[in-house]
């Protein structure tokens, strides 16, 4: 059977500039897939997924998500798609239940669906020892496991994570990815950037990125495999020094 | 040397951030050059109606008149008196001069003649001066028909006049721009190092890098110089830049000595320095730090006789602007420019400024460093 | 209403609760603002304080420095005794002016048709000076008539009628033009530095990915501004009647209306320039300078538009505020209405509606920078 791609990328470039931080790269993301972005700090990743959020158009090149077009089509992608930036992006100054009534209601979710949403992310992540209090005196970890729940209350087909993980400790970070695994399971598309060569090993299938290009892309055991090393470590450090080489 | 380490990582900062560079120099000098222009005593181009009911050349005389004098632009030619009103209505004109019926005849026959003047009276200033500007022409006019009168009855000899021979002193040509001028700088100054303190300090905060500088084995103190001096150096530099373009695009005197001027701005920056760190002490985000910096100095403003001189207002304010040591500057710079007064005449001032400086800085040193615990 | 301009209203409004510094200052400063513009701003000069040097020290002499002290205008702070004490008075700011009186004063009253005496004026305050001048001026013209009261005649009489304000009040004028400066000082500039700061914490970009339209962020995140401007407004033309006795002899309802055109006026300016900033800092900088200042010094709030330099007058046209003075000024000291006021209102439509459209396209693609 032809899988069915849930991000189709085809030659796309943008630049700043004369920077180039996005050098033609081409690849698919099936759907009900974690695909993982390595990549050192500054080899484009961040980039490479506001474009396909919508958030910054390409210089060049071709891309679909969920079959819409990132030309003209942003509104459609916006409607399936969930987005943890970077930097989690929540208000310091609201409460959790805000913050999730206010993720939600940007959504169009309603009173009744925004509950049942919340009740179900309860399942396996359970705010409710934090639900009234402030944001800005939460511990990262949650802080985390909120940005997260904000992000899939819209019950989205793909979830763009940038790099998730920052700053938390890592048993927060092994229930992280358990929960990702679970909505994975549910046949949510994952698309995820880290630093951390323990969660590569987690993808189904991974591209390592340098200076704006894509320079290796299997899945974790194709790469070491093919590079002739125990770990994702040595391949991405293999790959990039031959890159600087 | 700690202090020089973070003395020097403020200025980096500084000259890195456009915004900042923008508080420091592009707002101040916009503000100098507009402000310079638009703060003159001067009402000109006061828009005017006539309706000449008399159409002879006497009354043609007082409207030449009028028109000559420069202040009115006289638009419109009125025949009904009674369509006036729309003209005052409808905002096209600010004065209609009504000349009556058998102005000339009257005149000649010296018999007493009324001249009518509507005047939209919203702006109370500008009502008042374009007033006093249509009794002077009024005024010279009736002089001369005097002097016809005189002429004529040979009355001369029996009449006594006193006239004050009148001379001015310090600005012999009454420059509006060299009293106002003065007055920008000190508002340019105390608005940059109050606004630059109070953000670059809660910034840190926010950004979280002030933690870190608290963790260093940097002493309390030498936290507070490291950050205080470059914001001081600022300061002096605005000053300077500020007084550079006054100088060049208006030309002020500067009659006294620079080094007292600059004396007192090294004392009074001890207020303003001390206003923007007791802000940011109690301001927990940027946008409170601005709201409160921008609240203060509009108190400033208003209450330091930089636009309104304080003499006339109400009791009140005037005890208002005597708590204000923006106001003790102004004097001070103006007096020192304009007309060369020494610390001897600035004493009392100047033991004020020093007070309200220490009392002030004290007091913020005290807030910030409560708030480091 | 659509719900998810519902949500982020909600947001906006718990944002403004918690941050009741913020909130204090936002209703403390047009209280301010009031109190003093309103006390404050007096350009016209009561008493001039005039010091006497009198030479020659005879009855004639006394008579007119009495007659000088009890016309209201002046008032003696001093006497001096020699000439070259005037100097260092002039320094001490004891005296504006120095009448001197020369010797031989009162013979030459009897003997010679001119009589001169002598006024020196500290001209540092060119305003306060000329002002001094004129009083001291149009003092002896009239005393001069007096004393010929037999053989001359003024035969010319001005007769002042002023309307709107007839005992030029500047309060009248300076408080109702304080709306203008408040609402335009919440609608742009405290909105302009709320996006900023959504964009700083990076949750614009968090609220840009979904499916929200840039027009429900923008009415979402204002609307509780537009109340509280408002309210404002209401605060202030209040108190103007209350305390300052300001009239109001147009219709309320019209100037409600107008004054709705003049919010979204502002708002398209503090939107417009939210599309284009990163920080609050900027934000604020540039709010200051593109809406604050000219609505105070070019708008005709305080400074007349019309005795500007040219390039000056030719700037202010595109202040919104100079619009809405002559709108809220016109209804409530003219009591005129819209026949004489469409043009301004409709003015300020198009200016809000064509900031607005270029701002709607740059809000989503701002972000990349
Ligand atoms: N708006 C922008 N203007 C100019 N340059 C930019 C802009 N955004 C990103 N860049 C540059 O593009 C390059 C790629 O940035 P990007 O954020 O995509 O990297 P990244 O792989 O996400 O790195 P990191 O691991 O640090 O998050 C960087 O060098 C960055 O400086
Ligand atoms: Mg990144």
């Amino acid at each position: 059977m032809q899988p069915t791609y849930s991000v189709e990328v085809q030659d796309i470039t943008r630049r700043f500039g004369q920077f180039v931080a996005v050098d033609h790269i081409s690849f698919q993301v099936e759907d009900g897939e974690i695909f993982g972005f390595l990549g050192a700090n500054g080899a484009g990743k961040t980039t490479t997924i506001r474009m396909l959020c919508g958030l910054l158009l390409p210089t060049s090149g071709q891309a679909r998500v969920e079959g819409f077009d990132i030309y003209t089509q942003t509104h459609e992608i916006k409607q399936v798609i969930g987005y943890m930036s970077q930097k989690f992006s929540l208000y310091d100054d609201l409460t959790v239940a805000e913050n999730l009534a206010f993720y939600g209601g940007i959504y169009g979710l309603g009173r009744a669906e925004l509950d049942k949403a919340v009740q179900n992310a309860m399942s396996t992540i359970d705010l409710s020892p934090y639900m009234n209090k402030l944001t800005r005196d939460m511990p990262v970890g949650w802080k985390q496991r909120l940005a997260l729940t904000c992000a899939i209350l819209h019950k989205p087909r793909i979830l763009f994570l940038d790099e998730p993980t920052g700053g938390v400790d890592p048993i927060s970070r092994r229930e992280f990815w358990n929960l990702i695994y679970d909505l994975a399971d549910g046949g949510t598309t994952v698309f995820v950037t880290t630093h951390y060569m323990d969660e590569a090993e987690y993808c189904n299938r991974l591209s390592i990125m340098h200076n704006g290009r894509i320079i290796a892309l299997g899945s974790p055991q194709a790469l070491k495999n093919e590079y002739q090393k125990n770990t994702i470590e040595d391949v991405f450090i293999h790959l990039v020094k031959k890159q600087i080489e | 040397m700690r202090i020089a380490a973070i003395i020097r990582k403020e200025f980096l900062q500084v000259r890195r951030d456009r915004s900042m560079m923008a508080i420091l120099f592009v707002v101040p000098i916009v503000q100098l050059l507009i402000l310079g222009y638009i703060i003159s005593a001067e009402v000109k181009n006061i828009q005017t109606v006539i309706c000449d009911l008399d159409q002879t050349p006497v009354s043609r005389q007082v409207i030449e008149r009028i028109r000559n004098s420069g202040y009115f632009n006289v638009r419109y030619f009125e025949r009904e008196e009674n369509r006036l009103a729309d003209y005052l209505d409808s905002g096209r004109t600010t004065v209609a001069v009504v000349l009556p019926r058998d102005f000339a005849k009257h005149l000649t026959n010296n018999q007493p003649v009324d001249i009518q003047v509507l005047m939209d009276g919203q702006d109370s200033n500008t009502s008042s001066i374009a007033l006093g500007y249509i009794a002077g022409i009024l005024e010279s006019f009736m002089t001369d028909q005097l002097g016809a009168q005189l002429a004529a009855s040979a009355a001369g000899p029996h009449v006594h006049l006193i006239t004050p021979s009148i001379r001015v002193w310090f600005n012999e040509n009454l420059r509006n721009s060299d009293y106002m001028v003065p007055g920008i700088v000190v508002f340019l100054l105390t608005l940059v190092t109050s606004l630059v303190s109070a953000m670059g300090l809660v910034r840190e905060r926010e950004i979280g890098t002030l933690d870190q500088l608290l963790v260093a084995p940097v002493k309390k103190h030498q936290l507070l110089i490291g950050k205080i001096i470059p914001f001081a150096v600022l300061g002096f530099i605005e000053v300077s830049v500020a007084l550079l373009f006054a100088k060049l695009f208006y030309q002020i005197p500067i009659v006294g000595s620079l080094g007292l001027f600059f004396l007192f701005t090294a004392v009074y920056l001890f207020t303003t320095l001390g206003i923007g760190l007791a802000v940011s002490a109690s301001a927990r985000t940027q946008q409170q730090a601005m709201y409160l910096t921008l609240f203060l100095l509009m108190f400033f403003l208003l209450m330091s006789g930089f636009l309104f001189p304080i003499e006339n207002m109400p009791v009140a304010m005037r005890y208002l602007s005597k708590i204000n040591p923006m106001s003790y500057l102004i004097l001070v710079v103006r007096e020192i420019f304009i007309k060369g007064a020494t610390l001897h005449h600035l004493y009392t001032q100047g033991v004020v400024l020093l007070g309200s400086g220490m009392l002030i800085f004290t007091f913020a040193t005290l807030r910030f460093q409560s708030r480091m615990k | 209403m659509n719900s998810r301009i519902w949500t982020i209203l909600r947001k906006e409004t718990i944002h403004i609760r918690r941050d009741p510094r913020s909130l204090v200052i936002v209703f403390l400063m047009p209280i301010m603002m009031i109190l003093l513009y309103g006390y404050a701003i007096t350009f016209d000069i009561k008493e001039i304080r005039l010091g006497i040097l009198d030479q020659d020290r005879t009855p004639a002499s006394h008579e007119l420095v009495h007659d000088l002290t009890s016309s209201n205008y002046f008032i003696v702070s001093g006497y001096l005794q020699a000439r070259d004490e005037i100097a260092e008075a002039f320094l001490k700011r004891r005296m504006l002016a120095v009448l001197v009186i020369p010797p031989g004063f009162s013979a030459d009253m009897g003997t010679k048709a001119v009589t001169e005496v002598q006024v020196l004026v500290d001209g540092s305050n060119a305003n306060t000076a000329t002002v001094a001048l004129n009083y001291i001026k149009s003092f002896f013209v009239a005393r001069s008539l007096q004393m010929n009261a037999e053989i001359l005649r003024s035969p010319v009489n001005l007769q002042p009628r002023v309307w709107y304000n007839p005992d030029l009040k500047s309060a009248h004028f300076i408080v109702p033009g304080l709306v203008a400066v408040i609402m335009m000082m919440i609608c742009a500039l405290l909105t302009s530095v709320t996006v900023a700061r959504e964009r700083e914490s990076g949750t614009m970009e968090q609220i840009l990915v979904s499916p929200v339209r840039s027009i429900e962020i923008i009415i979402g995140k204002t609307l509780p501004y537009v109340l509280l401007a408002l309210v404002d407004a209401i605060v202030v033309v209040v108190f103007a009647q209350m305390v300052f006795g300001v009239p109001f002899r147009g219709d309320p309802l019209w100037l409600l209306g107008f004054s709705l055109i003049y919010v979204y006026a502002c708002l398209c300016f503090g939107i417009f320039i939210s599309a284009r900033v990163a920080t609050q800092q900027i934000a604020m900088m540039s709010a200051m300078l593109a809406t604050m200042l000219p609505s105070i010094l070019l708008s005709g709030f305080i400074f007349p538009i019309l005795s500007m330099p040219k390039i000056l007058q030719l700037l202010s046209y595109i202040v919104p505020a100079r619009y809405y003075l002559v709108i809220i000024r016109g209804i409530m000291l003219k009591g005129i209405g819209p026949v004489h006021l469409w043009m301004p209102a409709l003015f300020l439509a198009v200016f809000g509606t064509l900031l607005l459209m270029i701002s709607i396209r740059r809000f989503k693609t701002n972000l990349e920078g």
